[in-house]
């Protein structure tokens, strides 16, 4: 009975205190192949068989501190296990489990849903395994699709300019979380990952049009790419049009992008129609029904965050055809432009030629009569205008040309008898004699030879 | 008797044939490695190697940068370029065809001359110090405190490394686009690019056809050894090419230096095509 007694506490006591002892996580260790020995040395650099540049050190601090600190190397590089590497041992596969364990579930963690995303998209012909140093420079051939590493590389875990957020939250997760679970290993496990989540995005909507524009602003390489646009049962190949290949230059002139631009992040970015849910990497052609820039999908798309949310609503459908792509915003002076016959669906244009009978009819017949017309004489536009303006309003003195014509045609009137002026009235001028009114200087002139008159 | 008199032009070309047969040495005192230029031999064996290397040779154009940024970042050294004579014509990483060693190589001719590995003449005791580039027109520039220092390093230096009938000359602190260089009875042992000698070579190998340049070539290949020292001729605690206390090594980091692991790892590479388990590098 004793003994039932013993074991029975002996029990609590353990269960009790495997409750209150704090959690810790199991520690790991990075570079447990050591290659660092090496690759951490500077200066490893050399010239390849085509004059490239190459260098096989590692900058081992940032290493730790990036975004695949904790992932062991022959997690991606594995089938390296030679000296010296053979360039296709070292081929990386995105879309492979390391053994890094994804902390919610345990699971090994993967980009492959990511891969997979990405895949499906209108980029899923670029390269998301197969990944060398050696063969970066296959992607310079302008090839079309760009791979995982064109636009990711190993980042900092958390980017500088995120440090003093992530010093805050770091003080909560240290002070909060860190009564229960304590130590370097869960603080750098699970610590780091929800801190991640706390400190927020690491991409703002600047930097997604950034990384889009790399390929996207650049008009030689669009103008090379051949789309696949599904129409119907069947995918159609066809060369990039001036919509396409002007794409972010028609952006550039919405209200989206000017926001943007002014560091209103209310506006929205290439991400947020293109991809709008999931890992944001499943970009669809618009004539994909499943595409959130499909007509169908607009109205979702625009509601999407409450951005516009009345976007929805049947009343609202015009809004969605508002076109933020619209070749007629674009600069005239691009030579992509007056070559797309497309041009000519744009509303503008449909009313230019709606009104070009008007314009034609009207032009047509001022030219008439401006030419063959019969002249009509006694329309005196200088009463409105012209001469009588600056006669009664502004008192200048008429166009000597008008005035010597008037006085060779017209015969001169007769000289009026001079009347005696009379001497009691010295302050007014003398009637002029040559010009019929005064210029506002000679005006003023004569006023003030009157005040030293009655001086 | 008929006065026999030389003509100018005849006294001219004797002199000429003088200068060739007997290489006029230029009235500063010519270097170690000029001087085995000078009286280098070229065999015909040598001088035709030398010939298909020049007519097979293709300049080197760097491409354009990749489009494609690196996924790790990058831990280089900067790149000083040096006024070594070598480097007229190579590149400032020119080790390129041997997979296995060319990046370690490389890296090593950001601290060590190219001489200090390929200009190990037979017989002559060599010093090594640190050259800097820069200076070295008019001497190396040290402060009193730097050569007080340096006699204190070399009174305790291992006189094994070097000779003690010259004074060996004073190391400098290393420095970025410093290079530790040989000197020999306490003059550079090597030549610079900016020298009388080597701006003489280089209008000679502008004015040279083919035949000529392979000539230039030779004579200035046949002093060098094309393989350096192994890397325990260095790397080592015992008889070290290098003499680290010398130039300037903290005790901890001289044993670095001489117990380097990958040393040992490189030294169990047998044979030019052998591939070594990388789980073996930590054994």
């Amino acid at each position: 009975m004793q003994a039932r007694f013993l074991f029975i506490l002996l029990c609590n006591i353990l269960c009790l205190s495997g409750f209150s002892l704090p959690a810790h996580g199991i520690e790991r260790q990075p570079d447990p192949d050591g290659c660092f020995s090496c690759h951490a040395l500077e200066g490893l650099d050399y010239f390849d068989t085509t004059g490239v540049l190459r260098t096989a050190s590692i900058n081992k601090q940032h290493y730790y501190s990036s975004l695949h600190g904790s992932v062991p190397c022959n997690d991606c590089h594995r089938k390296i296990e030679h000296y010296p590497h053979k360039v296709e041992n070292g081929e990386v596969d995105c879309g492979e489990s390391c053994h890094v364990e994804e902390p919610s579930q345990g699971e090994p963690y993967s980009h492959q849903y990511v891969v997979k995303e990405y895949k499906d998209s209108v980029h899923g012909k670029g390269w998301s395994k197969g990944l060398t140093g050696g063969n970066r420079l296959e992607e310079t051939n302008h090839q079309q699709d760009p791979s995982c590493r064109q636009c990711h590389s190993n980042d900092l875990y958390i980017d500088p300019s995120q440090l003093p957020k992530f010093m805050k939250d770091f003080d909560h997760v240290d002070g909060e979380c860190g009564s229960c679970h304590q130590g370097e290993v869960w603080l750098g496990q699970f610590g780091g990952h929800i801190l991640r989540r706390f400190t927020g995005s690491r991409w703002n909507k600047h930097e997604h049009n950034k990384m889009c524009n790399t390929c996207h602003a650049d008009h030689a390489r669009m103008t090379e790419v051949v789309r696949d646009t599904p129409n119907k049962d069947k995918e159609i190949k066809e060369k990039a049009d001036a919509r396409f290949i002007l794409s972010r230059d028609s952006y550039a002139t919405t209200l989206h992008a000017r926001l943007l631009e002014t560091n209103v992040m209310e506006g929205a970015s290439c991400l947020d129609c293109h991809a709008t849910d999931g890992f944001r990497h499943g970009i669809l052609p618009d004539e994909n029904t499943e595409s959130s820039t499909h007509t169908d999908q607009l109205a979702d798309t625009c509601a999407q965050s409450a951005c516009h949310a009345y976007a929805t609503h049947p009343l609202n459908k015009p809004f969605v055809k508002t076109d933020l792509h619209d070749l007629d915003m674009v600069s005239v002076n691009n030579d992509l432009v007056p070559r797309d016959w497309s041009r000519l669906e744009s509303g503008w244009v449909k009313a230019f030629i709606a009104l070009l009978p008007i314009i034609i009819i009207l032009g047509g017949a001022s030219l008439w009569s401006r030419y063959f017309g019969e002249k009509k004489k006694g329309l005196v536009f200088s009463e409105i205008g012209g001469d009588a303006f600056q006669e009664n309003i502004i008192g200048r003195k008429p166009k000597k040309k008008k005035a010597k014509k008037k006085t060779s045609k017209v015969k001169p009137a007769p000289t009026p008898t001079p009347t005696p002026t009379p001497k009691s009235k010295p302050d007014i001028p003398p009637e002029p004699t040559e010009q019929t009114e005064p210029t506002p200087t000679q005006s003023v002139s004569a006023i003030h030879k009157g005040d030293e008159d009655e001086k | 008797m008929k006065n026999k008199r030389r003509s100018p032009r005849a006294l001219f070309t004797l002199l000429l044939s003088l200068g060739l047969v007997l290489p006029i040495k230029p009235l500063l005192a010519a270097s170690l490695y000029q001087d085995a230029v000078e009286q280098a031999q070229v065999s015909d064996k040598v001088l035709a190697q030398s010939l298909k290397q020049i007519k097979e040779h293709k300049e080197f154009l760097s491409p354009d940068p990749l489009s494609v940024p690196p996924f790790h970042k990058r831990a280089s050294l900067p790149k000083v370029k040096t006024k070594g004579f070598c480097t007229t014509c190579h590149l400032a990483l020119p080790h390129q065809k041997d997979v296995r060693s060319r990046t370690f190589m490389n890296m090593h001719t950001t601290y060590i001359a190219c001489e200090t590995c390929h200009f190990r003449p037979k017989g002559k005791s060599l010093n090594y110090a640190w050259l800097a580039y820069e200076g070295v027109n008019t001497g190396f520039p040290l402060t009193a405190r730097q050569s007080a220092q340096t006699s204190e390093k070399s009174a305790n230096s291992n006189p094994s490394s070097h000779s003690s009938q010259f004074k060996p000359r004073p190391p400098l602190a290393p420095q970025t686009g410093a290079r530790i260089a040989p000197f020999f009875e306490g003059d550079l042992a090597l030549e610079l690019k900016t020298s009388p000698f080597a701006k003489l070579i280089e209008q000679e190998w502008k004015s040279s056809d083919e035949n000529q340049k392979a000539q230039i070539k030779a004579r200035l290949h046949i002093p060098l050894k094309k393989e350096g020292p192994p890397c325990t001729q260095c790397h080592s605690s015992q008889h070290s090419m290098l003499d680290f206390g010398f130039l300037g090594a903290t005790p901890t980091r001289q044993k670095e230096i001489e117990t380097n692991i990958l040393v040992r790892f490189f030294d169990r590479f047998k044979d030019d095509d052998d591939t070594i388990r990388i789980d073996q590098l930590l054994q």
